[in-house]
């Protein structure tokens, strides 16, 4: 399946602001962890405590199901399977434990040769200071601030940017690809 | 020689209660009491401060020893890395000794530095396991011994996901 990589990415660092327990209505809006995991190296096949279900984003109206992916045979992140949901990376940190918990979201996507919104095509409107949820599938929903927005090149070595960390303050970086690939904006 | 005889049947016991349970014995009329029997508490706890970390990256290894016996000890600590971990810096101290003394509780903490190099990949779970033995001055036998072990699990750094249009 052809890709394109562009050369930068969009990163988007938020900080673990509050837990707390999941209401009524949010609840039922809650899907089950998908069943259908890709095949992917790395992903342990059972669910863990916390597994982050569901990512709502008020500002961007994304109210999306959460994927669990590992890495693809590449070695990168694995990516959504739909251009409407997002992806955690499983082998990594789980949301609300110390360390960077990594959600992955299409940026764009092609149907029938025509180009369609991701669920992150409006990421790059996020500043610091706004805020979004990640509901468990345990019930409880981590609230999260952001912090910081970053274009890291594709080629960077994700570590250098503090990204997957597996210490540190309990942190989710949101990533996408860049609208801007030339573009300087940090 | 009765009194003579006591005294060395009580040196046998004490021999065998080491690092059990001290018992003692009620002198009989006229004969010196003998002295608790010799125990020795040796506790061991071993922590590391990352138990995910990346491969190449440090983790610190903190050793917590507790020592406390009735008889003058000295007490040796070990922390052989297993060959699926680097030691950071190389060459520093795996192995500790403490002398303690008679009836005093004695605790000291020891640190590690220590890195999954990556030669066994990752998510790979490594287990490390220190050991102390207390011996009596005199270097003979070992009155006590312990061990702690703490795992790490190696975590993976993908490198980024390409998120950019795919055709569907």
């Amino acid at each position: 399946m052809p890709w394109r990589r562009t050369a930068m990415l969009l990163a988007l660092a938020a900080s673990l602001g509050a837990c707390r327990g999941v209401t009524p209505e949010h609840a039922a809006r809650i899907a089950p962890p998908s069943p259908a995991v890709p095949a992917v190296s790395g992903a342990p096949a059972a669910e863990r405590h916390g597994t982050p279900v569901r990512l709502s984003i008020p500002k961007l109206a994304v109210d999306a199901d959460i994927e669990q992916v590992g890495s693809d045979p590449s070695g990168a992140m694995g990516t959504p399977q739909n251009y409407r949901r997002v992806a955690w990376y499983v082998p990594g940190v789980v949301p609300g434990e110390n360390g960077d918990a990594v959600i992955d979201g299409h940026l764009d996507w092609v149907v029938d040769g025509r180009a369609v919104q991701g669920v992150f095509w409006k990421l790059d409107r996020m500043a610091p200071g706004d805020e979004f949820d990640v509901a468990t599938a345990e019930g409880e929903l981590l609230h999260y601030s952001v912090t910081q927005l970053q274009l890291i090149p594709d080629s960077a070595d994700p570590a250098q940017y503090g990204l997957f960390a597996t210490d540190g303050e309990p942190r989710v970086t949101l990533i996408t690809a860049s609208r801007a690939p030339s573009s300087t904006r940090t | 020689m009765k009194t003579l005889k006591y005294v060395v049947v009580a040196v046998g016991v004490a021999t065998l209660l080491i690092g059990g349970t001290a018992a003692a014995s009620a002198g009989s009329a006229g004969v010196r009491p003998a002295q608790a029997a010799p125990s020795c508490g040796l506790q061991l706890t071993k922590s590391v401060n990352n138990p995910r970390p990346i491969l190449g990256h440090t983790v610190t290894y903190t050793i917590r020893v507790v020592v406390k016996c009735n008889i003058d000890v000295i007490v040796t600590v070990d922390d052989s890395l297993p060959r699926s971990l680097a030691q950071v810096p190389p060459g520093e101290q795996l192995r500790w000794q403490l002398t303690a003394p008679a009836g005093q509780q004695v605790t000291r903490v020891f640190t590690v530095g220590a890195s999954p190099p990556g030669a066994d990949g990752c998510n790979v779970k490594i287990t490390n396991t220190a050991s102390a033995a207390a011996q009596l001055p005199g270097g003979e036998g070992a009155v006590a011994f312990a061990t702690a072990s703490v795992a790490i699990v190696t975590a993976c750094v993908p490198s980024l996901p390409a998120t950019g249009k795919r055709v569907a």
